[in-house]
């Protein structure tokens, strides 16, 4: 109990002093998380939302796939990437195994079906009466598309954070395709579970602290956003 | 002759298999003013779809201006400029008023200056210029009818459509909305069709009324409607629809009257009965009878064609047969004055 105290204490000093070790794995995880999923938003907005307005044939069991990949596990996008990038992979000449890049393909091929899935969501809930409101005041199909993802817009911003959270939170990717160098590839998950296995709980709590501080900020800041929006 | 803005020709929809519209032809020339009357399911709300080119007809060819809008592609959305529906339970977007105002001015292209100038003049005549920067989810529902009204005058579209536009608002907004659909129409010259399924209103606001009974459309007036001038009787108000048939109307009244009396408050006996309350009475001759859906339709001539609709009970009782003399009456408050 004593050493818990001891090192919840170490960990308050460490926020607030900003140690070294903490603000580079916030920087690292920060600079991936926030890269990869503003890739995957990129991709998985306009995807989900073609998805959801189209009929093609296998519509279903496109979005079945999407919902499996929804839970797709970390180490298996992890093995994936790696057997693609390792010295013998296909993509082994590029040299990008243990770097940013690598966990920034991995974590944007776990945020991509989280955000297509819930982009068809999203597009599935618009009111069917926007398209139809949109079309007998002669808007064309693109400002039509374009009303109904702004009707939207904060069931497509949840799914980005949705994204986001799934990503900045994942050790699997980053500890399998970053290699945990510090200042470079450790992030916050990552320093946590090698510290925590060395029986030095100080860094780890303190950066526990502060994954839980973004994910709190994260959701404020989406609440202050809906409530400004329905004033 | 008018210039010509809608024409149907043949038109059908069908929807698994059940026929819900079926028009031979209609015809909307400019400046006049249409109304749709008829129950709910009648086939209204698909006619107008059909006419703000937004649903495709199963047969048949809409006209707008002149033009084939049948056909897929950029004309049919280029014709669907000239037409603007708006609904029985308009859909506003999560934004400003004024916003949703230039929503279709912006998909015309105008340019900025044209359409603040078409937003204001449109929130003017709507009498509602002090929201233009309220957000639109928060509005009544009589607001939010005004707001797409002028969301879709400020278009000047050639045809204006309009699914049952007073449904769902209070009298004081009946009043408000009937002002502004009349107004556009003399002030703006806007050709206008809606739906109703109040024949009072339709007479309130139409030149020309289609009866609608599932998904076919007549001109011809509806079961028992008659109008005339109204003459003093006896110190009552009265209407001669023949030489021998006087109607005794149920409040006093002077100059154009349209009235008419449901079928089912109209009475059949074979004896002339001493009337317990003020009544109409004629003595008359079955001309027809037919069955409608367990309904029993009598065609009784006193004169002019009045229709009964009786309970199989009753015709048993009666044993009506055409050809047959009987009484007929009905009780004067049972009339509806339009």
């Amino acid at each position: 109990m004593e050493n818990l105290l001891h090192d919840i204490g170490e960990a308050i000093r460490m926020v607030v002093r900003l140690d070294r070790d903490v603000v580079d794995a916030i920087g690292v995880t920060m600079g991936v998380s926030l890269t990869s999923t503003a890739l995957a938003t990129l991709v998985g907005v306009p995807l989900g939302f073609l998805i959801a307005v189209k009929s093609f044939l296998g519509k279903r069991l496109v979005i079945l796939l999407f919902q499996t990949l929804f839970a797709l596990p970390t180490v298996l996008v992890g093995l994936l990437v790696m057997t693609l990038l390792s010295r013998r992979g296909p993509l082994g000449d590029l040299g990008l195994l243990f770097s940013p890049t690598a966990i920034v393909i991995g974590q944007f091929l776990l945020a991509c079906p989280i955000i297509v899935s819930l982009s068809i969501a999203a597009t599935q809930a618009i009111d069917p009466r926007v398209e139809r409101t949109a079309h007998t005041l002669g808007s064309g199909r693109l400002r039509t598309a374009l009303v109904m993802f702004l009707e939207a817009r904060f069931a497509f911003f949840a799914a980005v954070l949705a994204g986001f959270g799934r990503v900045f939170a994942e050790v699997g990717i980053s500890m399998m395709l970053g290699g945990n160098f510090p200042g470079k590839t450790r992030t916050i998950t990552t320093t946590i579970a090698l510290e925590s296995s060395k029986g030095e709980f100080a860094l780890g709590i303190a950066l526990g602290f502060v994954l839980l501080l973004v994910a709190f900020g994260v959701n404020i800041f989406f609440q202050l956003l809906q409530g400004r929006a329905g004033k | 002759m008018s210039e010509e803005i809608l024409r149907f020709e043949g038109i059908g929809k069908r929807y698994d298999g059940k026929t819900v519209l079926d028009i031979d032809s209609l015809k909307v020339e400019k400046g006049s003013v249409h109304a749709l009357v008829g129950p709910n399911g009648s086939g209204k709300t698909t006619l107008l779809e059909i006419a703000a080119l937004i649903n495709e007809p199963s047969s048949g060819t809409v006209f707008v201006r002149g033009k084939d809008a049948t056909s897929s592609g950029a004309a049919r959305r280029k014709l669907r400029r000239e037409v603007t529906l708006v609904d029985q339970n308009p859909y506003l977007f999560d934004t400003t008023v004024q916003r949703n105002i230039a929503f279709g001015l912006k998909a015309r292209g105008l340019s900025g200056a044209e359409i603040r100038s078409r937003v204001g003049a449109a929130l003017e005549n709507v009498g509602l210029a002090s929201l233009a920067s309220r957000r639109a989810p928060g509005l009544s529902a009589g607001e939010a009818q005004r707001i797409a009204l002028a969301r879709a005058m400020a278009l000047r579209p050639s045809l204006l459509l309009l699914d049952e536009p007073t449904a769902n608002v209070d009298a004081f907004h009946v009043q408000i909305l009937e002002n502004l659909i009349r107004e556009a129409v003399d002030r703006e010259g806007t050709t206008v069709m809606f739906a109703t399924h109040s024949l009072t209103q339709s007479y309130r606001l139409a030149g020309t009324i289609h009866h609608l009974v599932e998904g076919r459309v007549s001109s011809a007036p509806p079961e028992n409607h008659f109008f005339g001038i109204a003459e003093d009787h006896e110190g009552e108000s009265c209407l001669r629809l023949a030489p021998e048939v006087l109607v005794v109307l149920p409040e006093a009244r002077s100059g154009r009257v349209h009235f008419s009396v449901p079928p089912e408050a109209i009475f059949l006996s074979r004896e002339a009965k001493e009337p317990a309350v003020r009544q109409n009475s004629y003595r008359g001759r079955v001309v027809g009878i037919s069955e409608d859906r367990g309904r029993i339709q009598v065609t009784v001539d006193v004169g002019v064609h009045l229709v009964s609709v009786i309970s199989r009970e009753s015709m048993e009782a009666l044993n009506l047969k055409v050809g047959d003399d009987l009484f007929l009456s009905f009780e004067i408050p049972s009339i509806l004055l339009h």
